[in-house]
């Protein structure tokens, strides 16, 4: 029985050329070597053996991918469960309470600065998934903080020489999530076409982000806006919780569960997500939003120490509160200033400014009196008064939002949580 | 309105220079942080098209895909 050789390329029928010595396809013209017997039964024996090896590769990777995966599902699951013991330390001024993992002598609330904190009982905490531990140290921390003091002018003495007991390093508990966001959005603007002319333009935009371990605080008591502060923490760093890495430190308790914290995270996802398109459209001003369809899901949730430094100081029976992040050394705070030294730069800096403002605007609107006629001069003195009226507005305008972002940041520090929280238990 | 204009200058950087001897770090983390922004479609012209619902097709194509992945 003929066989018929199919060309490889087109799979016409090949016929054996014997000027070539081999075999030719008269379609695509294709010439081929003819196999020799057993080489073309063990190369199809090969391709055979090559294919079913691949196959059982891939059914192999499968089963390995399939295992790691149950075998996360059970650690997290295993995770949700675990306990560990914990002391738990009761200040008896702010009624704050912190956990050590060992017993301390004595200590100073972190949070109020007294040193009323005593032993209260053992309790069980929900084990960590993971932890950044301090690589800060306690050093380390203190000459960050007196390094950005010194430089500070307006910060008061007592600030600047703060004593080193009253610096704790404190484990914040923190969710992270893992988080899908994605928008398709529509804009519209104006573009200008020639000096006098503008088109209205329209842009289609969908994109999406993935956010990898988005952080959020699960402490009550540490105001979110301090925490987000206190970031970025470097995730690289992050270990398999072991209780050894709390020693000689406190942990302060999650007191905020991922159902609450997720909504949190999300809104912070969608701010960071519109911050990006911003930046990506930039080059198109004045855009306006006629239509948007966000999609966001939490993919997964983790529970996890970061390591924070908190220096508390008392300034006219008042808390303040400075933290370094134990990872990165990062400072932050804001401490009041020296208001006598603040009044007299104001001064001085209002007499030289004017010395120069004045004599300039004089010089600016003489010389229209005297040439000018009466109509253009006042023409010409009130587009001056109303430029300098512009401009002193900008300036106090800036002055104001200034001050009262800074005003805003010593709210931040001044442990207003803490404050509260005292409060409460004082009528208690 | 001279001193109006010199006394606002004084204001302003005097309140700037105790921002920035007293208010230590700066604020919040950055985006690169957390996530990159990958654009799956960005298209600018003059006609208006009304919103077809294709984005938000590709997205949850997206997340779906995301949500296998990670089992």
């Amino acid at each position: 029985m003929q066989k018929n050789y199919r060309c490889p390329r087109c799979r016409a029928t090949m016929e054996f050329d014997p000027e070539l010595g081999k075999m030719h396809c008269k379609y695509c013209g294709g010439v081929f070597s003819v196999p020799k017997s057993d080489e073309s039964a063990d190369a199809k024996k090969a391709e055979e053996a090559e294919a079913r090896a691949k196959e059982e590769r891939e059914e192999q990777a499968r089963k390995e991918q399939e295992a790691k995966r149950e075998k996360e599902k059970k650690k997290q699951k295993a995770r949700q469960h675990a306990k560990m013991k914990m002391q738990i330390l009761h200040c008896n001024s702010c009624g704050a309470e912190l956990a050590v993992n060992e017993v301390e002598a004595s200590s100073f609330c972190a949070y109020c600065g007294q040193a009323t904190v005593v032993l209260d009982r053992v309790e069980e905490y929900l084990e960590p998934d993971y932890i950044i531990p301090f690589s800060v140290t306690k050093e380390q921390a203190e000459s960050a903080i007196r390094e950005k003091l010194k430089r500070g002018y307006y910060v008061p003495s007592v600030i600047k020489n703060f004593e080193v007991e009253k610096l704790r390093g404190i484990y914040i508990p923190f969710w992270l999530y893992d988080i899908y966001y994605g928008d398709e959005k529509y804009f519209k603007y104006s573009a200008r076409v020639t000096s006098k002319t503008y088109v209205t333009r329209y842009i289609h935009h969908v994109a999406e982000m993935h956010f990898k371990r988005l952080t959020q605080d699960a402490s009550k008591r540490l105001n979110d806006d301090i925490s987000e502060r206190l970031e970025p923490y470097d995730m690289a760093g992050l270990k398999e919780f072991q209780p050894m890495y709390l020693s000689g430190f406190y942990a302060d308790r999650f007191d905020v569960g991922t159902k609450d914290a997720k909504d949190v995270a999300l809104t912070r996802a969608k701010e960071l997500f519109d911050e990006a398109v911003k930046q990506d459209l930039c080059d198109h001003s004045n855009l306006r939003l006629t239509y948007t369809n966000p999609l966001s899901k939490v993919i997964k949730s983790e529970y996890a120490l970061l390591p924070a430094w908190f220096l508390t100081f008392r300034i006219e029976d008042q808390p303040y509160t400075i933290l370094v992040n134990g990872q990165t050394g990062k400072t932050i705070g804001a401490v009041p200033c020296v208001k006598k030294k603040a009044t007299l730069t104001f001064l001085i800096l209002s007499i030289i400014f004017s010395a120069i403002t004045v004599p300039l605007a004089g010089f600016l609107v003489g010389p229209f009196f005297m040439v000018v006629d009466t109509e253009g001069a006042v023409l010409y003195i009130m587009a001056l008064l109303g430029i300098m009226t512009i401009a002193a507005g900008i300036a106090w305008g800036k002055g104001i939002r200034k001050l009262r972002a800074f005003h805003d940041s010593i709210k931040l520090t001044c442990s207003g949580d803490a404050r509260s929280f005292v409060h409460e238990r004082q009528e208690k | 309105m001279g001193i109006a204009l010199g006394v606002g200058i004084a204001y302003f950087l005097t309140v700037s220079f105790v921002k920035h001897s007293n208010d230590i770090g700066d604020f919040s983390g950055r985006l690169s942080d957390f996530g990159q922004l990958r654009i799956i479609a960005s298209e600018d012209g003059l006609h208006s098209a009304k919103p077809s619902g294709r984005g938000s097709v590709v997205l949850k194509e997206q997340l779906q895909k995301e949500k296998e992945w990670r089992g």
